[in-house]
């Protein structure tokens, strides 16, 4: 009995260190009294844990979009419940409710959707489930690819929230904000595809080598990038045409802080493909 | 590794950033998990869905005096893949397998698939063993949980676990290595 215990503990000794990452052999070398008895155990568990199991891609973003927007669903159920004012009075409510109707029109459109949320800009009641939205996806996608063309999309984003913002002549500081954050989408999205950390003046060093494969994302993100930066002129050609100063050139600042930094990311993009080709011309 | 009791706090009190963070963290071992259940991935996507919907509902009865967060999580989840199977069961439907490949065909396993498993072929395997056994290999082996975390899932004391993995290994040994003598293992 005591025997049968001890082989136990012993066995879940060498279970604690599989998990941990060490090997069959390395548990065995130090149970060596008993390695006939465990080496066939610790070998099946040991293929049980690596048992391969990798979900549908995208399905991890595709669940948690559902979750969220009965997440939604729940915290304005629960804000009703406790509100002692008619919803028409409560602003939590009612930005709890229209951010549920955005969050399903998020989920059931996807990022092509022309839903209410998704043309928001600052300053609007759905601005916030919109970024929500845009935070909850950086969190679960993890692949770097997958990653900088997320990035890259919410560039695009900022840019049309530019567009939008000076169509509607709305300036003041969430133009800045959003200016930022879009120079934010277009670093993270050059650094993950193995750019240098910082792409504004002085001129960056060169990249260090790359992994293999990597050129169709390096083509994807100047693609983008290249769309958007017309975007951006064709915006700012609009406020030269439209708007008076003050607000004219603080429009065209923000236009060109952004179309700056695009152009940095296109020279760092265009030196990654180059050295990813470079080998196959020679 | 983040933390996992700040996370649950977080979302106890309604910071949705907080929830996708521990759904972030646990959505690969609860489908892993429910997957070794029911070898269909298709109902693993929706049964894992389940899991962290009943999740969200129960996150505000949490309390952190009773089993881990990652316990309590797995007793949500094999709850609601017993409900699963009992629901099929109930309505004479079979076990929807998906290419499991020359293992659930042919019923036995040949060496070279000592060196790598698929969960489906696992899922074969687990239906042949009790069901304690099939919950702590799930659990422990799967879902990776250490042993204090397996046997507050399972409601049992650590021997009893400790126990129950040893004869779980010697069985799922027994199934997926019929002759273990004529084969060679590589790591």
């Amino acid at each position: 009995m005591t025997a049968q215990r001890d082989l136990e503990d012993r066995l879940n000794a060498c279970l604690d260190r599989l998990q941990s990452g060490a090997t069959v052999e390395e548990c065995l070398a130090l149970y060596a009294q008993d390695a006939a008895e465990l080496e066939p155990l610790l070998r099946t568990a040991h293929l049980t844990m690596r048992a391969t199991a990798a979900a549908r891609p995208g399905a991890r973003a595709e669940v948690l979009a559902r979750l969220s927007g009965a997440w939604q669903e729940r915290q304005a159920r629960r804000s009703s419940r406790f509100s002692f004012l008619p919803p028409v009075f409560s602003p939590a409510l009612r930005a709890s409710a229209v951010a549920l109707v955005a969050v399903f029109a998020l989920v059931a459109g996807g990022w092509g959707a022309s839903s209410a949320a998704a043309e928001s800009v600052p300053g609007e009641v759905l601005y916030p489930v919109k970024r929500t939205h845009e935070r909850l996806l950086l969190i679960i996608v993890r692949p770097s690819d997958e990653r900088a063309r997320l990035h890259a999309r919410l560039v695009e984003r900022r840019g049309a929230e530019m567009a939008a913002m000076a169509d509607a002549e709305r300036n003041g500081p969430e133009l800045e904000q959003v200016s930022d954050r879009l120079e934010s989408h277009v670093q993270h999205a050059v650094v993950l595809v193995g750019g240098p950390p910082r792409l504004s003046p002085p001129r960056p060093p060169m990249p260090p080598p790359l992994r293999t494969g990597e050129a169709r994302i390096h083509q994807e993100l100047r693609a983008l990038f290249l769309r958007e930066m017309l975007a951006h002129r064709l915006a700012m050609q609009r406020v030269m045409l439209e708007m008076q100063d003050p607000r004219r050139e603080h429009f065209q600042q923000a236009f060109q802080r952004s179309e700056l930094h695009l152009l940095h990311a296109l020279e760092i993009l265009e030196l990654l493909a180059a050295q990813h080709t470079e080998p196959q011309e020679r | 590794m983040p933390d996992v009791v700040a996370l649950v706090r977080e979302a106890q009190k309604g910071d949705l950033s907080a929830f996708a963070a521990l759904y972030d963290h646990y959505f690969e071992r609860v489908y892993r998990y429910v997957m070794a259940r029911v070898g269909n991935s298709h109902e693993a996507e929706e049964l894992t869905q389940d899991v962290f919907l009943k999740v969200m509902q129960a996150l505000p009865s949490f309390r952190f005096r009773g089993p881990p967060f990652a316990a309590w999580l797995f007793r949500v989840a094999h709850n609601v893949v017993v409900d699963r199977v009992r629901r099929r069961k109930a309505a004479g439907e079979s076990v929807p397998l998906e290419d499991a490949g020359d293992i659930a065909h042919g019923g036995s396993v040949e060496a070279s698939a000592m060196q790598a498993l698929d969960i489906q072929d696992l899922h074969w395997a687990l239906e042949r063993v009790t069901d304690l056994q099939r919950q702590v290999v799930t659990l422990r082996f799967i879902a990776g949980l250490s042993l204090a975390e397996t046997a507050d899932a399972m409601r049992r004391n650590e021997n009893a676990v400790k126990a129950l993995q040893h004869s779980a290994l010697n069985a799922l040994r027994r199934i997926l290595v019929p002759n273990p003598g004529e084969v060679k293992v590589e790591e």
